[in-house]
């Protein structure tokens, strides 16, 4: 799948505010063509790595390459094709809505005044409000307009969605597929809401503590990880059950509910029939499997 | 083609999409040599990753339901006639495990359970005959 | 703890800790001022009277909002309503028990006549400061914020009128005290009993939340920039390629001037005030107001720390910010100029209030430089504070004090600079701090974090 060189690279990356170490020898590789989902607490560094990635911050030790440029050096050339939008990102308050979206546009040659109409539209931006007096939700929706104005070929989102509703929040997420479905395009997106990662990522990163814990494709990670429901046939369960790599498990009388990592279907169907056991494999929300992989 | 995807599933998108197709070439839905729809107009129309849908091609393709001819796209592959059985039979065990282990479960005897399966299969498979004489 | 004690410890917390640094700093020039004319003493005296009340409830007025806005729940306490008299008045005492002080040293003449009269003056100090600080406490909760924010800009005019009082009732004090004290203690009361209708009070503190809620939320008001000036610097902009640094040096001053320019109306007019008044208050206020013109530097944002994305990197901030920090200095001393200019015109026609010591003399050209003095050095705090706002904040308040203190010392005749050292002296603190900012500058864009370096992840 991965046939293209890394669009960001991030090597050892450390970096150090007061006493918190945000983050530490993290080490990256972002390829096109995807929607990488950035999970982690608050406070495990994933605004901090994220604004490394356009040089707002230095890193003390490592480097970080964006489009082939030192992080720190990037110009307008490269810049031009990154959007970027931040939870509670500074707007220039005194402009109105319209007179921010001309102005920020006259900085990117390739504005799409087309998806600029669309988007006000769809999501009623009303440009003749003052930027200080919209709502939080309306603010980011500005914000996102602005990011995704000239169709950047990398869109960071640090924390996108929280001020919108969930009908909002849908239509985003809509928007964000629409938007990938160029393939030179690739989206990072950092959120806590998991249940809307869940909908639009390919790839998952997770950070704790400065520390990226986990680095792997959605789909590998969702089949790694299940959940069964182990029901005996007749009678009661034995008690010791056979089953390998099991991470929790609760049981009942006639039944058990297994979470159990790197377990294929078949195997689970061969060691259910020798237990003589129906079984249910279902995968895993991000939200259990983003707490096994954190604790 | 027809696709749904179901987001709240949990199921890995691209294995909705796998299963979907695979079960509609079994099923006939789809003969053999049909073009399908191209991954990006299948990831625009069902709204997901363009990789998503590469990567359901690709995987159907090793299995080898699916067959690319350069500069064209991709097609439904001839299969042989016992190969294609053989996917039926899994296909058609998966699914009758559940309602197997469901019978074990309640206590309905082997003979009952079959005799009911029989009593739907003619339900219905006559009803299927009915519409087609209509 | 009851409900009054916490929200007097409110007036008093670390956010509002500015406005003391801020009255010592009155103090402490009021102090050395020893050299001057009652004249410049008495409208100094007169400036903080005026001035302090209004800081001390506009300060009152944002604690109001912080607690509706972010403590909803306090805003239910019991008796929240009922102890806001007595709030503005302990606000005023503890604010007024400083004034007096203030005609202590004013060394005049009446004072040597009777020991009576002095302590008939001090206690008038302190009568005169309930009175402004419960009018304008009492005055807030019953006018509307246009009302109000036109009293505010009397403030300075006011200045003027009470001058004359006050020299009248010096002049006369047997005459004018016994008037002007009843008068205030009679105001003072009937405020104190205007805030102690429970029902009035109840209605415009509903108001008050409704003019804060308006403004938090939507309503849209507040001014945004003007068309001229956006076409202005939008087609400046366009005239640059889109990676020539030229784009992102108009973009960056857009930035930073455009809400300047957009009230342009309300600059000019106060230009004009501050004309009108300067003309009257003396060369010594005279050249600390156009120190404090440099404090501009602190509403100028200059166009380095964004988190909003535009395809600038360091470099071109870099740039931009130069070219900002510039066109301030620019724009100061354009300021100065017509403002100096404008009272030498003024000084033809202004009329001279002699019985009263007010002489209207235009403010000398040479004065103008004083105006951008302290820029650069304001704008390297500035970006030194987003890293370390404390220090950054002392820092100020002591580069200023120690400034204006330098100014008075070094100021042999009656406030006036001294001619032969003074332009070499502001020249090397000017040209220091222009090599001081370009440091910090270099040194941010070059290897700091550009957005929330205080410690935030």
């Amino acid at each position: 799948m991965i046939d293209a060189n890394p669009i960001v690279q991030m090597n050892g990356l450390s970096k150090r505010f007061g006493k918190i170490q945000a983050l530490d020898g993290t080490s990256l590789d972002i390829y096109p063509g995807r929607i990488i989902g950035l999970l982690g607490a608050n406070g495990a560094g994933k605004s901090t790595l994220l604004r490394h990635i356009i040089g707002l911050y230095l890193p003390d030790s490592g480097q970080c390459t964006t489009f082939g440029c030192d992080a720190g050096k990037l110009g307008p050339e490269e810049l031009g094709r990154i959007g970027y939008v931040h939870q509670e990102g500074d707007l220039l308050d005194w402009m109105k809505a319209g007179q921010l979206i001309r102005y920020v546009s006259t900085y990117y040659p390739n504005w799409n005044r087309g998806l600029e109409e669309k988007y006000i539209a769809d999501y009623d931006i009303s440009t003749d409000a003052r930027v200080g007096s919209l709502s939080p939700g309306q603010r980011q929706k500005l914000a996102i307009l602005l990011a995704i104005g000239f169709e950047p070929e990398l869109l960071i989102l640090d924390e996108p969605a929280a001020a919108l509703d969930p009908v909002m929040r849908a239509r985003f997420l809509d928007m964000l597929l629409q938007f990938i479905q160029d393939e030179n395009r690739t989206i990072i997106i950092s959120s806590h809401i998991l249940s809307d990662i869940e909908k639009v990522v390919d790839h998952v990163v997770i950070m704790k503590a400065g520390r990226i814990v986990l680095d792997s494709d959605f789909d590998e990670l969702r089949e790694r990880f299940s959940r069964v429901r182990v029901s005996a046939l007749s009678g009661e369960l034995p008690s010791e059950l056979p089953f390998a790599n099991v991470l929790d498990s609760r049981r009942s009388n006639g039944e058990a509910i297994l979470t159990v990592q790197n377990c294929s279907g078949e195997e689970l169907q061969q060691q259910a029939e020798s237990l003589n056991c129906r079984i249910d494999v279902q995968p895993l929300p991000l939200e259990d499997i983003y707490r096994i992989v954190v604790s | 083609m027809l696709l749904e995807i179901d987001h709240h599933s949990g199921q890995p998108i691209y294995r909705q999409v796998i299963e979907q197709i695979r079960r509609q070439i079994m099923a006939g839905l789809l003969g053999e040599d049909s073009q399908l729809v191209s991954v990006r107009d299948l990831a625009s129309q069902l709204n997901v990753n363009p990789m998503t849908i590469s990567k359901a091609y690709s995987l159907l393709e090793n299995e080898g339901l699916l067959e690319r001819r350069r500069g064209v796209g991709l097609f439904v592959a001839k299969v042989a006639q016992d190969r294609k059985g053989r996917v039926k039979a899994r296909l058609l065990e998966e699914a009758m495990v559940r309602a197997v282990t469901a019978a074990i479960q309640f206590g309905i005897p082997e003979k009952k359970a079959a005799e009911m399966l029989g009593g739907l299969y003619r339900k219905y498979d006559s009803k299927s005959r009915s519409d087609s004489n209509d | 703890m009851n409900t009054l004690i916490v929200r007097l410890k409110a007036s008093f917390r670390w956010r509002t800790a500015w406005f003391w640094p801020l009255f010592c700093f009155m103090w402490l020039v009021y102090l050395v001022s020893t050299r001057w004319t009652i004249g410049a003493k008495l409208f100094l005296a007169l400036l903080s009277l005026c001035v302090f009340p209004i800081i001390a409830l506009s300060l009152n007025m944002s604690n109001l909002q912080n607690d509706l806005f972010g403590k909803p729940v306090s805003f239910c306490l019991p008796g929240y309503r009922r102890n806001l008299r007595t709030i503005i008045f302990v606000d005023a005492l503890l604010q007024a028990l400083f004034v007096p002080l203030f005609f202590c040293h004013l060394n005049l003449p009446v004072f040597k006549e009777s020991g009576l009269l002095e302590r008939c003056l001090v206690a008038s100090g302190f009568v005169i400061a309930m009175m402004a600080l419960a009018l304008s406490g009492g005055l807030r909760f019953f006018l509307s914020r246009i009302a109000w924010a036109l009293l505010v800009l009397l403030t300075f005019p006011l200045c003027i009128l009470g001058y004359i009082v006050l020299v009248t009732a010096f002049e006369h004090p047997l005459l004018l005290w016994p008037v002007v004290i009843p008068v205030c203690v009679v105001y003072c009361v009937f405020v104190w009993r205007g805030l102690g209708d429970i029902e009035r009070v109840k209605r415009a503190h509903r108001r008050l939340v409704l003019e804060a809620a308006e403004q938090c939320t939507h309503a849209g008001g507040g001014k945004t920039v003007l068309p001229e000036v956006e076409a202005l610097f939008l087609s400046r902009m366009k005239r640059y390629g889109y990676t020539h640094t030229g784009r992102y040096i108009w973009g960056g001053l857009y930035r930073a001037f455009g809400p300047i320019l957009s009230y342009w109306r309300w600059i000019f007019a106060s230009l004009l005030g501050s004309v009108l008044v300067l003309g009257y208050a003396g060369n010594v206020v005279q050249e600390l107001i156009f120190v404090a013109l440099g404090s501009i530097a602190f509403i100028i944002h200059l166009p380095v720390t964004s988190d909003m994305l535009l395809p600038e990197g360091r470099r071109e901030r870099y740039y931009s910010a130069v070219a900002s920090a510039c066109a301030t200095m620019v724009i100061a001393t354009a300021a100065a100029v017509a403002v100096a200019g404008l009272s030498t015109v003024f000084a033809l026609f202004m009329p001279e209030i002699a019985r009263y010591g007010l002489h209207y003399t235009g403010i000398r050209l040479e004065t103008v430089y004083l105006a951008c003095l302290l820029t650069p050095g304001l704008f390297a705090f500035e970006l030194l504070a987003y890293r370390m706002p404390i220090f950054a904040k002392i820092s100020v308040y002591a580069v200023t004090t120690l400034l204006v203190v330098a100014i008075i010392y070094l100021d042999s005749e009656v406030s006036v600079l001294p001619r032969s050292t003074g332009p070499v002296l502001f020249a090397t603190v000017f040209v220091c701090g222009c090599a001081f900012f370009l440091l910090v500058l270099r040194r941010v864009c070059s290897k700091w974090c550009l957005v929330g370096g205080k410690g935030r992840i």
